[in-house]
């Protein structure tokens, strides 16, 4: 594609994620031209704006012909019909978790498209995110067993996950894929959270007339803006929307629980590329928490910095990891479960085996070395 | 006569509406259903609850014909979304 093209998708791609946003009208309906289409379809589906692209096509704010409006509606479809079908499979896990006695909490997608957005045909999702307690972990892996699901990721040794960890990815026999959280990220952030007090900070939402609980007003909040800030370099469209409509009805008791889960730098980050990205207008008393990067703590900020810059690509969540990893033990626990993983890990995870595979993997932080 | 009773929809519908159709699911059914035209606007109306004739009048008056050249289609509608569970009696209606 060709440059001035591909700058014009990413500007059309902006423009249909702030749809509806304050201060976001255009003057007059954007046209879409041939050569742009293709490309546009692309990014709209694979930043899951479909919904927000039909929104805009049914107000007139953006102008398709037949055939691209069609285009658009069969990837919308798709993309619903997945979202319904993970709608389906979560309220069967919730009457599973519920007959078991083990709490979850529904995190970004349905809760977010169904509690947050003004429709939820406007937020697409791809998979499901359930967080359980971590004393529940194992009890859960059997429970989802037994629901169909199996996993086919192992950890670097035994424990790990539930030790260091953040998610444990599962996938059901109908292919669809389900996120285990036991906390909100992975690294140093997800590590400095008490995993339990999440539980404090839940509320509920209600989907096909059952009860589920999410993320409370300031929480959810939160995840949002470490899930913009930290999931992707650079920030991703849709996670930066929902920045926006999460905005917590009390921004200073947000700004309090950012501070007390050291996210006082992710929320700054998240809110600015949430403003720019989306060009949008945040509320007045989103600026307490849209602080210059140099007021935060330093370790904080390097953590951030461990995310959101080529630090990312060089070990650097790794490296933050052990800084935020509490107690020698626990430390060294970490790093030979890095450096000496057990073998299906190994296999699963470089492609190779015994020697090969260790090769490879230590291969990884001389490069990373090389690079400083 | 089916036509004397209230609908509305079933809140245990899972519910997509994509301003062209709408998409319905369910614990219970594997399938996904497509309403489109015609049914997802008569989907719209069953927002609030609403008898036979009242949809078939709206419906009507939407697409400007006579009353009596959809009133059997939007029964035959009504008895088809209720018995796949999109819809339910109005249990507030006398």
């Amino acid at each position: 594609m060709p440059v001035a093209t591909r700058d014009r998708v990413q500007t059309l791609s902006r423009g249909i994620a702030a749809f509806s946003l304050p201060g976001t009208v255009p003057a007059e309906p954007v046209r879409i031209a041939d050569e742009e289409w293709q490309g546009l379809l692309i990014d709209l589906v694979a930043q899951r704006l479909t919904g927000l692209a039909l929104a805009a096509v049914e107000v007139e704010a953006m102008q398709l012909s037949p055939t691209h409006l069609s285009s658009l509606a069969d990837r919308h479809r798709a993309a619903m019909i997945h979202a319904l079908r993970l709608e389906r499979l979560l309220l069967v896990l919730a009457d599973a978790f519920r007959a078991a006695g083990l709490e979850m909490v529904v995190l970004k997608g349905p809760a977010m498209a169904h509690d947050r957005y003004a429709d939820p045909a406007w937020r697409p999702f791809g998979d499901l995110d359930i967080l359980v307690r971590t004393r529940d972990w194992g009890r859960v892996g059997t429970l989802l067993a037994r629901c169909g699901f199996s996993s086919r990721s192992p950890e670097p040794r035994p424990g790990f996950r539930e030790r260091f960890g953040h998610t444990w990815v599962h996938t059901h026999q109908s292919g669809l894929e389900l996120d285990l959280h036991r906390t909100l990220v992975a690294g140093p952030f997800g590590l400095w959270m008490d995993a339990d007090e999440l539980f404090d900070h839940t509320s509920s939402f209600t989907l096909a007339g059952k009860e589920l609980r999410r993320l409370d007003d300031q929480a959810i909040f939160l995840h949002a803006c470490v899930h913009a800030a930290l999931g992707h370099r650079p920030p991703l469209l849709l996670p930066l929307r929902d920045v926006v409509e999460s905005a917590p009805p009390d921004w200073s008791q947000a700004g309090e629980l950012a501070d007390r889960w050291r996210l006082r730098a992710v929320v700054s980050h998240a809110l600015i590329s949430a403003s720019t990205t989306l060009t949008t207008e945040l509320p007045p008393d989103a600026s307490d928490l849209m602080e210059v990067a140099g007021t935060f703590p330093k370790r904080e900020r390097r953590a951030l910095e461990a995310y959101t810059t080529e630090r990312r690509g060089r070990g650097g969540k790794a490296l933050a990891s052990l800084w935020a990893i509490r107690g020698l033990d626990a430390k060294a626990a970490y790093l030979r479960a890095l450096l000496f993983p057990d073998r299906e890990f190994l296999a699963f995870r470089e492609g190779g085996r015994g020697a090969v595979a260790l090769r490879a993997r230590w291969a990884k932080p001389l490069k990373w070395l090389a690079r400083h | 006569m089916i036509d004397e009773k209230g609908f509305q929809r079933s809140n245990t519908a899972l519910v997509r509406s994509t301003g062209f159709e709408v998409l319905l699911a369910s614990v219970d059914r594997e399938e996904v259903d497509v309403l489109s035209g015609s049914a997802a606007l008569a989907w719209e109306l069953l927002a609030e609850p609403t008898t036979s004739s009242a949809l078939a009048a709206g419906l009507a008056e939407y697409y400007s014909i006579p009353v009596s050249a959809i009133d059997a289609d939007v029964r035959r509608l009504l008895e088809d979304l209720q018995s796949r569970g999109w819809i339910q009696e109005d249990a507030g209606r006398d």
